[in-house]
Protein backbone atom coordinates (compact mmCIF):
# COMPACT_ATOMS: atom_id res chain seq x y z
CA UNK A 1 0.00 0.00 0.00
CA UNK A 2 2.89 2.50 0.88
CA UNK A 3 4.70 1.57 -2.42
CA UNK A 4 1.26 2.78 -4.63
CA UNK A 5 1.00 5.84 -1.88
CA UNK A 6 4.23 6.92 -3.35
CA UNK A 7 3.76 5.65 -6.96
CA UNK A 8 0.44 8.02 -7.10
CA UNK A 9 2.82 10.98 -5.20
CA UNK A 10 5.37 10.67 -7.77
CA UNK A 11 2.34 11.31 -11.00
CA UNK A 12 1.59 14.39 -9.25
CA UNK A 13 5.10 15.55 -8.02
CA UNK A 14 6.68 14.58 -11.94
CA UNK A 15 4.86 17.39 -13.72
CA UNK A 16 4.59 19.90 -11.34
CA UNK A 17 7.31 23.12 -11.26
CA UNK A 18 8.70 21.84 -7.78
CA UNK A 19 11.84 20.67 -9.85
CA UNK A 20 12.48 23.97 -10.90
CA UNK A 21 12.69 25.05 -7.57
CA UNK A 22 14.92 22.98 -5.94
CA UNK A 23 18.18 24.47 -7.44
CA UNK A 24 16.94 28.04 -6.51
CA UNK A 25 18.01 27.51 -2.44
CA UNK A 26 21.92 25.99 -3.40
CA UNK A 27 22.22 28.30 -6.23
CA UNK A 28 21.45 31.71 -4.41
CA UNK A 29 23.38 30.13 -1.20
CA UNK A 30 26.39 29.17 -3.81
CA UNK A 31 26.35 32.93 -4.89
CA UNK A 32 26.20 34.47 -1.73
CA UNK A 33 28.84 32.09 -0.87
CA UNK A 34 30.90 33.16 -3.62
CA UNK A 35 30.45 37.05 -2.71
CA UNK A 36 31.51 36.16 0.91
CA UNK A 37 34.59 34.53 -0.21
CA UNK A 38 36.12 37.28 -2.63
CA UNK A 39 34.97 40.04 0.05
CA UNK A 40 34.81 38.56 3.24
CA UNK A 41 37.65 38.22 5.46
CA UNK A 42 41.31 37.18 4.28
CA UNK A 43 43.03 34.09 4.92
CA UNK A 44 45.24 34.89 7.91
CA UNK A 45 48.27 33.89 5.37
CA UNK A 46 47.15 36.12 2.74
CA UNK A 47 48.96 40.06 2.43
CA UNK A 48 46.17 42.39 0.93
CA UNK A 49 43.95 40.69 -1.58
CA UNK A 50 41.33 38.05 -0.33
CA UNK A 51 43.10 33.93 -1.89
CA UNK A 52 41.58 31.09 -1.71
CA UNK A 53 43.48 28.51 -0.42
CA UNK A 54 42.40 25.05 1.08
CA UNK A 55 38.70 23.82 0.36
CA UNK A 56 38.31 23.30 4.94
CA UNK A 57 39.23 26.79 4.20
CA UNK A 58 36.78 28.05 1.73
CA UNK A 59 33.78 26.13 2.28
CA UNK A 60 33.01 27.55 5.98
CA UNK A 61 32.95 30.90 4.75
CA UNK A 62 30.47 29.59 1.60
CA UNK A 63 28.07 28.03 4.44
CA UNK A 64 26.51 30.74 5.93
CA UNK A 65 23.72 32.20 4.32
CA UNK A 66 22.75 28.43 2.69
CA UNK A 67 22.45 26.90 5.75
CA UNK A 68 21.31 29.78 7.98
CA UNK A 69 18.50 30.71 5.63
CA UNK A 70 18.11 29.33 2.49
CA UNK A 71 17.69 25.75 3.85
CA UNK A 72 14.99 26.60 6.16
CA UNK A 73 13.41 28.28 3.83
CA UNK A 74 13.00 25.45 1.05
CA UNK A 75 11.63 23.26 3.77
CA UNK A 76 8.69 25.28 4.30
CA UNK A 77 8.27 25.72 0.30
CA UNK A 78 8.52 22.31 -0.26
CA UNK A 79 6.20 21.39 2.11
CA UNK A 80 4.24 23.86 1.05
CA UNK A 81 4.04 22.86 -2.52
CA UNK A 82 3.91 19.16 -1.84
CA UNK A 83 0.41 20.16 0.00
CA UNK A 84 -0.53 22.57 -2.46
CA UNK A 85 -1.50 19.98 -5.39
CA UNK A 86 -4.30 18.88 -2.49
CA UNK A 87 -5.25 22.19 -1.28
CA UNK A 88 -5.67 24.18 -4.60
CA UNK A 89 -8.62 22.29 -5.74
CA UNK A 90 -10.58 20.35 -3.18
CA UNK A 91 -7.81 17.43 -3.29
CA UNK A 92 -8.00 16.67 0.39
CA UNK A 93 -11.66 15.74 0.27
CA UNK A 94 -11.15 13.44 -2.89
CA UNK A 95 -8.14 11.95 -1.00
CA UNK A 96 -9.16 10.95 2.06
CA UNK A 97 -12.27 9.70 1.05
CA UNK A 98 -10.09 6.93 -0.44
CA UNK A 99 -9.50 3.55 1.08
CA UNK A 100 -6.19 4.24 2.24
CA UNK A 101 -4.93 4.85 5.50
CA UNK A 102 -4.21 8.37 5.87
CA UNK A 103 -0.74 8.02 7.92
CA UNK A 104 -0.06 6.29 4.93
CA UNK A 105 -0.66 9.30 3.33
CA UNK A 106 1.09 11.57 5.60
CA UNK A 107 4.21 10.00 5.51
CA UNK A 108 3.98 9.39 1.93
CA UNK A 109 4.03 13.21 2.00
CA UNK A 110 7.21 13.41 4.66
CA UNK A 111 9.61 10.73 2.19
CA UNK A 112 9.02 13.48 -0.52
CA UNK A 113 9.88 16.28 1.72
CA UNK A 114 12.90 14.82 2.87
CA UNK A 115 14.04 13.27 -0.27
CA UNK A 116 13.75 16.94 -1.99
CA UNK A 117 15.72 18.15 0.60
CA UNK A 118 18.30 15.43 0.65
CA UNK A 119 18.49 16.59 -3.53
CA UNK A 120 18.80 19.83 -2.22
CA UNK A 121 21.97 19.04 -0.10
CA UNK A 122 23.28 16.46 -2.55
CA UNK A 123 23.03 19.76 -5.40
CA UNK A 124 24.38 22.25 -3.11
CA UNK A 125 27.82 19.65 -2.68
CA UNK A 126 27.78 19.93 -6.41
CA UNK A 127 27.76 23.22 -6.47
CA UNK A 128 30.41 23.53 -3.83
CA UNK A 129 32.25 21.26 -5.90
CA UNK A 130 32.31 22.82 -8.99
CA UNK A 131 32.62 26.14 -7.27
CA UNK A 132 35.95 24.88 -5.82
CA UNK A 133 37.60 23.30 -9.03
CA UNK A 134 36.93 26.61 -10.93
CA UNK A 135 38.67 28.50 -8.63
CA UNK A 136 41.58 26.08 -8.29
CA UNK A 137 41.39 25.40 -4.41
CA UNK A 138 44.67 23.93 -3.07
CA UNK A 139 44.41 20.41 -1.76
CA UNK A 140 42.79 17.34 -2.23
CA UNK A 141 38.62 17.67 -1.85
CA UNK A 142 37.30 16.01 2.00
CA UNK A 143 34.67 13.95 0.67
CA UNK A 144 34.89 12.53 4.28
CA UNK A 145 34.04 16.65 5.71
CA UNK A 146 31.45 17.77 2.70
CA UNK A 147 29.57 14.78 2.99
CA UNK A 148 29.14 14.17 6.71
CA UNK A 149 28.35 18.37 6.25
CA UNK A 150 25.58 17.70 3.57
CA UNK A 151 24.24 14.64 5.68
CA UNK A 152 24.28 16.24 8.96
CA UNK A 153 22.25 19.29 7.81
CA UNK A 154 19.86 17.14 6.11
CA UNK A 155 19.56 15.55 9.62
CA UNK A 156 18.96 18.98 11.13
CA UNK A 157 16.39 19.70 8.49
CA UNK A 158 14.46 17.17 9.59
CA UNK A 159 12.79 18.70 12.54
CA UNK A 160 12.20 21.91 10.79
CA UNK A 161 10.55 19.73 7.73
CA UNK A 162 7.91 18.05 10.28
CA UNK A 163 7.20 21.25 11.38
CA UNK A 164 6.47 22.81 8.26
CA UNK A 165 4.86 19.81 6.86
CA UNK A 166 2.49 20.01 9.60
CA UNK A 167 1.41 23.15 9.18
CA UNK A 168 1.22 22.71 5.34
CA UNK A 169 -1.32 20.80 5.66
CA UNK A 170 -3.48 22.44 8.21
CA UNK A 171 -2.79 26.08 6.30
CA UNK A 172 -4.28 26.70 2.75
CA UNK A 173 -2.27 29.80 2.45
CA UNK A 174 0.97 29.73 1.03
CA UNK A 175 2.38 32.94 2.47
CA UNK A 176 1.47 32.05 6.04
CA UNK A 177 3.48 29.33 6.42
CA UNK A 178 6.43 30.67 5.10
CA UNK A 179 6.32 33.74 7.20
CA UNK A 180 6.28 31.31 10.38
CA UNK A 181 9.43 29.82 8.81
CA UNK A 182 10.97 33.47 8.44
CA UNK A 183 10.13 34.43 11.80
CA UNK A 184 11.72 31.15 13.54
CA UNK A 185 14.78 31.45 11.40
CA UNK A 186 15.60 34.82 12.59
CA UNK A 187 16.22 34.18 15.99
CA UNK A 188 18.74 31.41 14.54
CA UNK A 189 21.17 33.80 12.55
CA UNK A 190 21.29 35.85 15.75
CA UNK A 191 22.17 33.27 17.83
CA UNK A 192 24.96 32.29 15.52
CA UNK A 193 27.19 33.98 17.43
CA UNK A 194 26.12 33.15 20.70
CA UNK A 195 27.63 29.30 21.68
CA UNK A 196 26.28 28.98 24.66
CA UNK A 197 22.52 29.44 23.09
CA UNK A 198 22.49 27.95 19.76
CA UNK A 199 23.23 24.40 20.65
CA UNK A 200 19.69 24.83 22.08
CA UNK A 201 18.23 26.56 19.03
CA UNK A 202 16.57 23.80 16.43
CA UNK A 203 17.11 26.37 13.65
CA UNK A 204 20.79 27.13 14.51
CA UNK A 205 21.22 23.39 13.94
CA UNK A 206 21.62 23.42 9.70
CA UNK A 207 24.39 25.62 10.38
CA UNK A 208 25.95 23.85 13.30
CA UNK A 209 25.75 20.38 11.90
CA UNK A 210 27.08 21.73 8.07
CA UNK A 211 30.41 23.36 9.68
CA UNK A 212 33.39 21.18 9.79
CA UNK A 213 34.05 20.65 13.22
CA UNK A 214 36.21 17.44 14.57
CA UNK A 215 34.13 17.07 17.72
CA UNK A 216 30.55 15.80 18.22
CA UNK A 217 28.33 13.75 16.88
CA UNK A 218 28.07 14.61 12.93
CA UNK A 219 29.67 18.08 13.98
CA UNK A 220 27.14 18.55 16.26
CA UNK A 221 27.92 19.02 20.03
CA UNK A 222 25.57 16.04 21.87
CA UNK A 223 22.68 18.04 23.34
CA UNK A 224 22.28 19.52 19.51
CA UNK A 225 22.66 16.25 18.57
CA UNK A 226 19.75 14.74 21.03
CA UNK A 227 17.46 17.61 20.60
CA UNK A 228 17.04 17.31 16.69
CA UNK A 229 16.10 13.55 17.40
CA UNK A 230 13.45 14.21 19.99
CA UNK A 231 12.33 17.58 18.14
CA UNK A 232 11.84 15.27 14.70
CA UNK A 233 9.98 12.41 16.37
CA UNK A 234 7.96 14.92 18.59
CA UNK A 235 6.92 17.24 15.64
CA UNK A 236 6.53 14.30 13.28
CA UNK A 237 4.39 12.57 15.49
CA UNK A 238 2.31 15.40 16.39
CA UNK A 239 1.45 16.28 12.92
CA UNK A 240 1.10 12.93 11.78
CA UNK A 241 -1.63 12.56 14.91
CA UNK A 242 -3.23 15.88 13.95
CA UNK A 243 -3.59 14.89 10.10
CA UNK A 244 -4.80 11.59 11.58
CA UNK A 245 -7.65 12.89 13.78
CA UNK A 246 -8.48 16.10 12.31
CA UNK A 247 -11.82 17.15 9.86
CA UNK A 248 -11.98 17.74 6.63
CA UNK A 249 -13.44 20.55 5.44
CA UNK A 250 -11.60 21.66 2.05
CA UNK B 1 -37.97 -5.08 3.21
CA UNK B 2 -34.72 -5.07 1.57
CA UNK B 3 -31.31 -4.22 3.08
CA UNK B 4 -29.99 -0.94 3.99
CA UNK B 5 -26.37 -0.17 2.57
CA UNK B 6 -26.51 3.26 4.53
CA UNK B 7 -27.44 3.31 8.27
CA UNK B 8 -26.89 6.13 10.53
CA UNK B 9 -27.92 5.80 14.29
CA UNK B 10 -28.73 9.43 16.07
CA UNK B 11 -26.08 10.89 13.96
CA UNK B 12 -25.03 14.04 15.42
CA UNK B 13 -22.02 17.61 15.22
CA UNK B 14 -21.96 20.18 16.62
CA UNK B 15 -19.68 22.86 16.23
CA UNK B 16 -19.00 24.56 19.33
CA UNK B 17 -23.05 25.84 20.15
CA UNK B 18 -24.22 25.04 16.87
CA UNK B 19 -25.69 21.83 15.83
CA UNK B 20 -24.86 21.26 11.91
CA UNK B 21 -26.76 17.64 12.15
CA UNK B 22 -29.19 16.32 14.71
CA UNK B 23 -30.15 12.73 15.29
CA UNK B 24 -30.47 11.80 11.65
CA UNK B 25 -31.44 8.23 11.23
CA UNK B 26 -30.50 7.59 7.31
CA UNK B 27 -31.85 4.81 6.00
CA UNK B 28 -30.45 4.19 2.28
CA UNK B 29 -31.92 0.63 0.71
CA UNK B 30 -30.18 -1.60 -1.56
CA UNK B 31 -30.78 -0.43 -5.25
CA UNK B 32 -32.42 2.51 -4.71
CA UNK B 33 -31.27 6.22 -5.91
CA UNK B 34 -31.56 8.05 -2.60
CA UNK B 35 -32.43 11.87 -3.02
CA UNK B 36 -30.92 13.77 0.14
CA UNK B 37 -32.28 16.83 -0.21
CA UNK B 38 -32.09 19.96 1.69
CA UNK B 39 -31.72 23.78 1.25
CA UNK B 40 -28.38 25.30 1.69
CA UNK B 41 -26.78 24.72 5.20
CA UNK B 42 -29.35 22.33 6.15
CA UNK B 43 -26.45 19.85 6.94
CA UNK B 44 -26.10 17.46 3.76
CA UNK B 45 -22.64 18.22 3.18
CA UNK B 46 -21.41 18.02 6.92
CA UNK B 47 -24.23 14.18 7.00
CA UNK B 48 -22.34 13.11 3.83
CA UNK B 49 -18.51 13.75 5.50
CA UNK B 50 -19.20 12.22 8.08
CA UNK B 51 -20.40 8.63 5.80
CA UNK B 52 -16.77 8.97 4.33
CA UNK B 53 -15.01 9.16 7.23
CA UNK B 54 -13.79 12.75 6.66
CA UNK B 55 -15.28 14.26 10.02
CA UNK B 56 -16.35 12.15 13.25
CA UNK B 57 -19.72 12.48 14.32
CA UNK B 58 -20.35 14.20 17.70
CA UNK B 59 -22.17 11.38 19.16
CA UNK B 60 -24.37 8.83 17.05
CA UNK B 61 -22.77 6.50 14.37
CA UNK B 62 -22.59 5.65 10.89
CA UNK B 63 -22.75 1.93 9.14
CA UNK B 64 -22.36 1.18 5.79
CA UNK B 65 -22.91 -2.55 4.38
CA UNK B 66 -23.69 -2.96 7.57
CA UNK B 67 -20.22 -2.35 9.12
CA UNK B 68 -19.58 0.33 11.46
CA UNK B 69 -17.68 2.95 9.57
CA UNK B 70 -15.29 3.62 12.39
CA UNK B 71 -14.20 0.01 12.89
CA UNK B 72 -13.94 -0.69 9.55
CA UNK B 73 -12.78 2.57 7.32
CA UNK B 74 -10.62 1.06 4.61
CA UNK B 75 -12.51 -1.88 3.93
CA UNK B 76 -15.82 -0.04 4.23
CA UNK B 77 -14.61 2.94 1.96
CA UNK B 78 -13.37 0.07 -0.47
CA UNK B 79 -16.71 -0.26 -1.83
CA UNK B 80 -17.74 3.35 -1.79
CA UNK B 81 -17.21 5.85 -4.69
CA UNK B 82 -17.67 9.37 -3.67
CA UNK B 83 -17.93 13.09 -5.28
CA UNK B 84 -17.89 16.10 -2.50
CA UNK B 85 -19.15 19.24 -3.48
CA UNK B 86 -17.30 20.92 -5.94
CA UNK B 87 -15.16 18.79 -8.15
CA UNK B 88 -11.41 17.52 -6.90
CA UNK B 89 -8.86 17.31 -9.40
CA UNK B 90 -5.48 18.41 -9.87
CA UNK B 91 -5.30 20.83 -12.69
CA UNK B 92 -1.50 20.73 -13.98
CA UNK B 93 -2.37 16.70 -14.93
CA UNK B 94 -4.15 15.54 -17.66
CA UNK B 95 -7.82 13.64 -17.23
CA UNK B 96 -6.07 10.03 -17.41
CA UNK B 97 -3.13 11.27 -14.82
CA UNK B 98 -5.96 12.07 -12.65
CA UNK B 99 -7.66 8.85 -12.71
CA UNK B 100 -4.89 7.00 -12.52
CA UNK B 101 -3.40 9.27 -9.62
CA UNK B 102 -6.69 7.34 -8.19
CA UNK B 103 -5.94 4.08 -9.79
CA UNK B 104 -2.92 3.38 -8.16
CA UNK B 105 -4.25 4.42 -4.08
CA UNK B 106 -7.02 1.83 -4.96
CA UNK B 107 -4.69 -0.95 -6.66
CA UNK B 108 -7.13 -0.40 -9.69
CA UNK B 109 -5.63 -1.65 -13.32
CA UNK B 110 -4.67 1.56 -15.67
CA UNK B 111 -7.23 -0.53 -18.15
CA UNK B 112 -10.24 0.66 -15.81
CA UNK B 113 -8.97 4.27 -16.13
CA UNK B 114 -10.24 3.99 -20.14
CA UNK B 115 -13.37 2.30 -19.17
CA UNK B 116 -14.67 5.12 -16.71
CA UNK B 117 -13.22 8.06 -18.90
CA UNK B 118 -15.39 6.50 -21.59
CA UNK B 119 -18.45 6.11 -19.39
CA UNK B 120 -18.74 10.03 -18.65
CA UNK B 121 -17.55 10.75 -22.43
CA UNK B 122 -14.52 12.46 -21.48
CA UNK B 123 -12.28 9.99 -23.83
CA UNK B 124 -11.92 12.63 -26.67
CA UNK B 125 -10.69 15.38 -23.71
CA UNK B 126 -8.22 12.10 -21.71
CA UNK B 127 -5.13 13.75 -22.64
CA UNK B 128 -5.91 17.32 -21.87
CA UNK B 129 -4.84 19.23 -18.63
CA UNK B 130 -7.62 19.47 -16.19
CA UNK B 131 -7.12 23.18 -15.17
CA UNK B 132 -8.42 23.84 -18.98
CA UNK B 133 -11.85 21.84 -18.18
CA UNK B 134 -15.38 23.30 -17.92
CA UNK B 135 -16.81 22.67 -15.02
CA UNK B 136 -19.39 19.90 -16.58
CA UNK B 137 -16.50 18.25 -18.10
CA UNK B 138 -14.46 18.36 -14.21
CA UNK B 139 -17.87 17.22 -12.77
CA UNK B 140 -17.89 14.50 -15.33
CA UNK B 141 -13.75 13.32 -13.96
CA UNK B 142 -15.45 13.77 -10.20
CA UNK B 143 -17.68 10.59 -11.34
CA UNK B 144 -15.39 8.74 -13.43
CA UNK B 145 -13.00 9.03 -10.38
CA UNK B 146 -16.11 8.00 -8.00
CA UNK B 147 -16.53 5.01 -10.62
CA UNK B 148 -13.30 4.26 -11.00
CA UNK B 149 -13.30 1.59 -7.74
CA UNK B 150 -16.32 -0.53 -8.99
CA UNK B 151 -18.21 0.77 -5.86
CA UNK B 152 -21.59 -0.87 -4.91
CA UNK B 153 -22.15 2.14 -3.40
CA UNK B 154 -22.20 6.13 -4.61
CA UNK B 155 -22.33 9.14 -2.84
CA UNK B 156 -22.67 12.05 -4.77
CA UNK B 157 -22.78 15.45 -3.28
CA UNK B 158 -24.41 18.19 -5.10
CA UNK B 159 -22.96 16.87 -8.47
CA UNK B 160 -25.01 19.18 -10.68
CA UNK B 161 -24.24 22.26 -8.93
CA UNK B 162 -23.21 25.03 -11.15
CA UNK B 163 -23.93 23.11 -14.51
CA UNK B 164 -25.92 24.69 -17.47
CA UNK B 165 -29.53 22.52 -18.60
CA UNK B 166 -27.50 19.86 -20.69
CA UNK B 167 -24.70 19.37 -18.27
CA UNK B 168 -27.47 18.32 -15.46
CA UNK B 169 -29.15 16.13 -18.01
CA UNK B 170 -26.50 14.40 -19.17
CA UNK B 171 -25.42 13.89 -15.14
CA UNK B 172 -28.69 12.35 -14.13
CA UNK B 173 -28.95 9.79 -17.14
CA UNK B 174 -25.50 8.87 -15.69
CA UNK B 175 -27.07 8.52 -12.19
CA UNK B 176 -30.36 7.02 -13.21
CA UNK B 177 -28.17 3.78 -14.78
CA UNK B 178 -26.70 3.28 -11.94
CA UNK B 179 -28.70 0.65 -10.26
CA UNK B 180 -30.33 -0.59 -13.46
CA UNK B 181 -26.77 -1.47 -15.45
CA UNK B 182 -23.86 -2.16 -12.45
CA UNK B 183 -26.73 -2.46 -9.31
CA UNK B 184 -24.96 0.50 -7.83
CA UNK B 185 -26.80 2.43 -4.60
CA UNK B 186 -26.77 5.41 -5.38
CA UNK B 187 -27.64 8.70 -2.50
CA UNK B 188 -27.33 12.33 -4.61
CA UNK B 189 -27.80 15.33 -2.49
CA UNK B 190 -29.41 18.96 -3.68
CA UNK B 191 -30.85 21.81 -2.70
CA UNK B 192 -33.60 21.74 -5.94
CA UNK B 193 -36.22 18.99 -5.10
CA UNK B 194 -36.75 19.14 -9.53
CA UNK B 195 -33.63 17.63 -10.05
CA UNK B 196 -34.39 14.68 -7.62
CA UNK B 197 -37.54 14.22 -8.25
CA UNK B 198 -37.30 12.61 -11.73
CA UNK B 199 -34.57 10.27 -10.58
CA UNK B 200 -35.01 9.21 -7.00
CA UNK B 201 -37.01 6.01 -5.75
CA UNK B 202 -36.20 7.26 -2.05
CA UNK B 203 -36.31 11.10 -0.28
CA UNK B 204 -34.78 12.15 2.93
CA UNK B 205 -35.49 15.83 3.87
CA UNK B 206 -32.77 17.82 6.04
CA UNK B 207 -33.53 21.15 7.22
CA UNK B 208 -31.61 23.10 10.06
CA UNK B 209 -29.81 19.62 10.53
CA UNK B 210 -33.32 17.61 11.25
CA UNK B 211 -34.74 14.89 8.92
CA UNK B 212 -37.87 16.05 8.61
CA UNK B 213 -38.98 13.59 5.87
CA UNK B 214 -38.02 10.03 5.09
CA UNK B 215 -39.19 7.53 2.59
CA UNK B 216 -40.38 6.57 -1.11
CA UNK B 217 -40.74 8.98 -3.14
CA UNK B 218 -44.27 7.93 -3.48
CA UNK B 219 -45.49 8.61 0.05
CA UNK B 220 -43.88 12.16 -1.15
CA UNK B 221 -46.18 12.11 -3.68
CA UNK B 222 -49.26 11.17 -2.05
CA UNK B 223 -48.64 14.21 0.38
CA UNK B 224 -50.15 16.13 -2.38
CA UNK B 225 -53.70 16.11 -1.58
CA UNK B 226 -55.92 18.10 -3.70
CA UNK B 227 -57.54 21.01 -2.43
CA UNK B 228 -61.06 22.49 -3.84
CA UNK B 229 -61.02 26.04 -4.71
CA UNK B 230 -64.14 28.00 -5.06
CA UNK B 231 -64.29 31.64 -6.75
CA UNK B 232 -67.65 33.24 -5.47
CA UNK B 233 -70.04 36.11 -5.39
CA UNK B 234 -69.46 37.70 -1.87
CA UNK B 235 -66.79 35.44 -0.97
CA UNK B 236 -66.50 36.93 2.98
CA UNK B 237 -69.99 36.06 3.84
CA UNK B 238 -69.94 32.79 1.38
CA UNK B 239 -66.90 31.93 4.39
CA UNK B 240 -69.33 32.59 7.03
CA UNK B 241 -72.08 30.76 5.24
CA UNK B 242 -69.93 27.98 5.22
CA UNK B 243 -68.33 27.70 8.84
CA UNK B 244 -71.89 28.29 10.27
CA UNK B 245 -72.92 24.79 8.13
CA UNK B 246 -69.49 22.84 9.60
CA UNK B 247 -67.14 23.18 6.52
CA UNK B 248 -63.18 23.72 7.57
CA UNK B 249 -62.81 26.88 4.58
CA UNK B 250 -60.15 29.71 4.35
CA UNK B 251 -60.40 32.93 2.14
CA UNK B 252 -57.03 33.67 0.62
CA UNK B 253 -56.98 36.50 -1.97
CA UNK B 254 -60.60 36.17 -2.36
CA UNK B 255 -60.64 32.70 -3.22
CA UNK B 256 -62.07 30.27 -0.49
CA UNK B 257 -60.51 26.85 -0.40
CA UNK B 258 -61.34 23.50 1.26
CA UNK B 259 -58.57 20.86 2.37
CA UNK B 260 -60.65 18.22 0.50
CA UNK B 261 -61.52 17.81 -3.23
CA UNK B 262 -63.56 14.49 -3.03
CA UNK B 263 -66.85 14.24 -4.76
CA UNK B 264 -68.97 14.37 -1.37
CA UNK B 265 -67.37 17.56 -0.43
CA UNK B 266 -67.48 18.90 -3.73
CA UNK B 267 -71.56 18.13 -3.69
CA UNK B 268 -72.09 19.15 -0.81
CA UNK B 269 -70.78 22.40 -1.14
CA UNK B 270 -71.98 23.23 -4.21
CA UNK B 271 -75.76 22.11 -3.20
CA UNK B 272 -75.15 24.11 -0.30
CA UNK B 273 -74.30 27.28 -1.77
CA UNK B 274 -76.76 26.90 -4.43
CA UNK B 275 -79.65 26.55 -2.56
CA UNK B 276 -78.46 29.32 -0.06
CA UNK B 277 -78.76 31.67 -3.31
CA UNK B 278 -75.09 32.42 -4.18
CA UNK B 279 -73.60 32.14 -7.33
CA UNK B 280 -70.65 30.04 -7.61
CA UNK B 281 -68.63 31.51 -10.41
CA UNK B 282 -66.47 28.63 -10.65
CA UNK B 283 -64.80 25.48 -8.59
CA UNK B 284 -61.74 23.33 -9.78
CA UNK B 285 -59.61 20.67 -7.71
CA UNK B 286 -56.05 22.31 -7.38
CA UNK B 287 -53.42 19.84 -6.35
CA UNK B 288 -49.73 21.25 -4.95
CA UNK B 289 -46.75 20.10 -6.57
CA UNK B 290 -44.12 18.44 -5.05
CA UNK B 291 -42.61 21.68 -4.91
CA UNK B 292 -44.63 23.27 -2.93
CA UNK B 293 -44.94 20.28 -0.51
CA UNK B 294 -41.08 20.41 -0.05
CA UNK B 295 -41.18 24.02 0.83
CA UNK B 296 -43.99 23.26 3.31
CA UNK B 297 -41.38 20.92 4.71
CA UNK B 298 -39.05 23.04 5.07
CA UNK B 299 -41.24 26.04 5.94
CA UNK B 300 -42.88 24.24 9.10
CA UNK B 301 -39.01 23.09 9.83
CA UNK B 302 -38.45 26.54 9.91
CA UNK B 303 -40.95 27.77 12.15
CA UNK B 304 -40.39 24.73 14.79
Amino acid sequence: MFWNSLVSEWMKVRKSSLWFLIPVGPLLGLLLGWLNVHTGETHPDAQGQAEVHDWLWMYPQMLGTYAVLFLPLVAGVYASLLCRFEHLNGGWKQLLALPVSRSTLYLTKLVYLLGMLALTQFLWLAGVLIFGLCLQVEGSIPWTELGKSGFSGWLTLVPLAALQLWVATVWKNFGLPFALNVILAIPGMLLLNAEKYRVYYLWSQPYLGMSPTHGGILNLAPISFWLVLGGSLVLVAAGWTHFVKRDVQH
Amino acid sequence: MSEMVIQTQQLTRRYGRQVSVADVNLQVPQGSIYGFLGPNGAGKTTTIRMLLGLIRPTSGRVRLFNQDLEKNRISVLRRVGSLVESPSYYGHLTGTENLKVIARLLGVCDQHVAEVLDLVRLTQAANKQVKGYSLGMKQRLGIAAALLGSPDLLILDEPTNGLDPAGIQEIRELILEMPKQHGITVLVSSHLLSEIEQMATQVGIINEGKMIFQGPMDDLRRQSRPQLVLETERPQDVRNFLQDQGWSVTLEDGLLSLPNADFETSAGVNRELVMAGFSVYRMREVKPSLEDIFLDLVGKGVSL
